[in-house]
């Protein structure tokens, strides 16, 4: 009697199951484009309580010693295992085709993108299992080329990236993957993309970025793990001390044996900058210059401290000293030579700056740092403006890409307006913004309107209007949120 | 060019002179550097920068050369040149940043 009740909502839910698989077996055979978009809530609602009531069951069954029963509710658990299943077998052994396979008949982990779901894991245990050219073939020819993009199968093509050893394009694609919508996102799969996009900063070395980027509600103790050792050795305020770092490792049991040199990891403290007090003002610009040069991470306060010395020297006798000895060589342009080394710094520092990332409203107004960083803000302009402007040139000519090559071309202007905006703070964004937003607000309305591409144009319609909130643009925030509204 | 290889290839430096030497001496000095690299001796194929010893070649004696004839270019060559060059590097601190190579492996994205 006492099994009864579990044993009616077994069979109840799991009715559910299997007619959900039985449709899922139907798109297989018949060759038909799986669903995607929030599961229906009576099939959440079913694996729950097949893969609850199944546990149960086979506890008390196997407790009395009926193993026949016990054994056949350990099958009904396995109905609503695939994912488990495909992730600590498939994956691990590289069987791509298995996992791409298992992975559609998986009621829970991937309800949400059943497109994509079974591209992300089958690429997962193709690189898992050492890239080969036949299995990066077999994964690329499953994209969806004249269906609608997917949050995961745009992850599986980051892992595809990988794969090619793109790591960047493979970061770009796993940061995109957080525009999409949310109802359409497989729980698993922003979880696994931040972990996946720290670790392949971390890799190449960009531990700002693996510091930089969002955790996300949930992330993995390895995501958690490397960020703090990141954060450690960037110098951070934030960075964690020895007892956190501790902590964090025992919850990152997959990095219990490679994570042990990186505790202890630390910044190297910076070069101490040459003593220059008792110097005249060259000797003091140029030990400073050289001392810039060598640093390994010089930030604002280095730039600012360099460029005062030069604007020192520059005002005081140096500036009649070169304009003398100009005359002496019989130099042609005599009377701009202090001008002329001024545009030497300046081009030192700004590709210093240029290089560092370092924040432009950071430095100075001065003579010299006024210049650089006029330079570099210029440079992001005119860079970020010629992409927008060939976007905008290509959507009038009307040559449309594959989805993937969209996605492509949205990233790189995106990538450049956030280099820009990084770099040169708020006024640079609002400078850049109408010149962004125009072509891709055409690409977004494209996308949606002639391509059947809702997904991705619902990503980059977000992107939009969480930019046009940024810079208070009212009539966009109003038309972003009008599309986005049409578009759900 | 970089700002270190910049202030490294100074033509002064290359050719190890003064900023104060005469034109004569320029091309005394760039001609002999040429000679020596051309029969290979070894004395010839390093100088000494504010950064560090560098190599040396033919087409950087040349380039020198060249930037030290125009009054224009030597007169800014000769303010860095007053930055005195020495044998031991200025940059053995400016390793690359590290890199966690085995990370994606170790998490199991990765065949090791």
């Amino acid at each position: 009697m006492m099994h009864l009740v579990p044993a009616l909502v077994l069979a109840l839910a799991l009715l559910r199951v299997l007619a959900q698989l039985g449709s899922d077996l139907t798109d297989v055979l018949w060759g038909l484009a799986p669903e995607v978009g929030t599961p229906d809530w009576t099939l959440s609602a079913s694996v729950g309580a097949v893969g609850v009531s199944s546990a149960l069951l086979g506890v008390m069954w196997a407790a009395s010693g009926a193993w026949l029963p016990a054994g056949l509710a350990l099958v009904a658990l396995l109905f609503v295992a695939a994912w488990p299943v495909v992730r600590w077998v498939g994956i691990r052994t590289g069987s791509y085709r298995a996992a791409y396979t298992l992975t559609r008949f998986d009621p829970l982990f991937w309800a949400s993108d059943r497109v994509g779901g079974p591209l992300f894991a089958a690429a997962w245990a193709m690189l898992r299992g050492g890239a080969t050219a036949e299995g990066r073939a077999w994964v690329e020819a499953r994209l969806p080329t004249d269906r609608p993009l997917t949050p995961a199968s745009v992850g599986a093509a980051a892992l595809l990236a990988l794969a090619r050893g793109d790591r960047r394009e493979a970061e770009a694609f796993l940061e995109a993957v957080d525009w999409f919508d949310p109802r359409i996102q497989p729980a698993l799969l922003p979880r696994l993309c931040i972990e996946l996009r720290v670790a392949c900063a971390a890799a190449r070395g960009a531990w700002d970025i693996a510091a930089d980027t969002h955790p996300g509600d949930h992330p993995t103790g390895a995501t958690e793990l490397v960020q703090a050792v990141s954060r450690r050795l960037l110098g951070r305020p934030d960075a964690e001390d020895d007892d956190r770092m501790a902590v964090l490792w025992w919850f990152a049991p997959r990095l219990w044996t490679s994570a042990r040199p990186w505790l202890s990891a630390r910044r190297d403290p910076d070069p101490p900058a040459p003593d220059v007090d008792a110097l005249e003002p060259l000797p003091a610009a140029l030990a400073l210059h050289r001392w810039l040069l060598a640093h390994p991470a010089p930030g604002a306060d280095a730039l600012d401290r360099v460029a005062r010395a030069w604007d020192d020297a520059l005002d005081g006798p140096l500036g009649a000293a070169l304009l003398a000895r100009a005359a002496e060589l019989g130099a042609r342009r005599s009377h701009d030579a202090p001008e002329r080394l001024r545009a030497w710094i300046q081009d030192d520092l700004a590709e210093i700056a240029r290089a560092r990332v370092v924040p432009l409203p950071a430095l100075t107004d001065s003579p010299t740092l006024g210049g650089v960083v006029a330079r570099v803000r210029d440079e992001h302009l005119v860079t970020i403006e010629l992409a927008a402007e060939r976007l905008r040139l290509r959507l009038r000519e009307e040559r449309a890409l594959p989805a993937l090559d969209e996605l492509r071309e949205w990233l790189a202007v995106r990538a450049l307006y956030e280099d820009g905006v990084r770099q040169g703070g708020e006024s640079l964004r609002r400078l850049v913004f109408r010149p962004v937003y125009e072509p891709l607000c055409s690409l977004s309305v494209s996308l949606y309107n002639d391509r059947d591409q809702r997904w991705l144009s619902n990503a980059l319609t977000r992107w939009l209007l969480a930019e046009a909130r940024a810079v208070g643009d009212a009539p966009a925030v109003e038309l972003q949120s009008r599309n986005l509204a049409a578009g759900g | 060019m970089s700002p270190r290889d910049r202030l490294a290839a100074n033509p002064f430096h290359v050719l190890e002179l003064p900023p104060d030497c005469s034109p004569h001496e320029v091309e005394r000095a760039g001609q002999k550097l040429l000679a020596m690299l051309d029969v290979g001796l070894a004395a010839a194929q390093v100088y000494e920068t504010p950064l560090g010893g560098r190599p040396r070649d033919a087409d950087l004696v040349r380039r020198a050369l060249d930037e030290l004839r125009d009054p224009d270019r030597r007169l800014l060559h000769e303010v860095w040149a007053t930055l005195p060059p020495t044998a031991e590097s200025a940059l053995d601190d400016a390793e690359p940043a590290p890199r966690w190579t085995h990370l994606l492996a170790d998490l199991g994205w990765m065949h090791r």
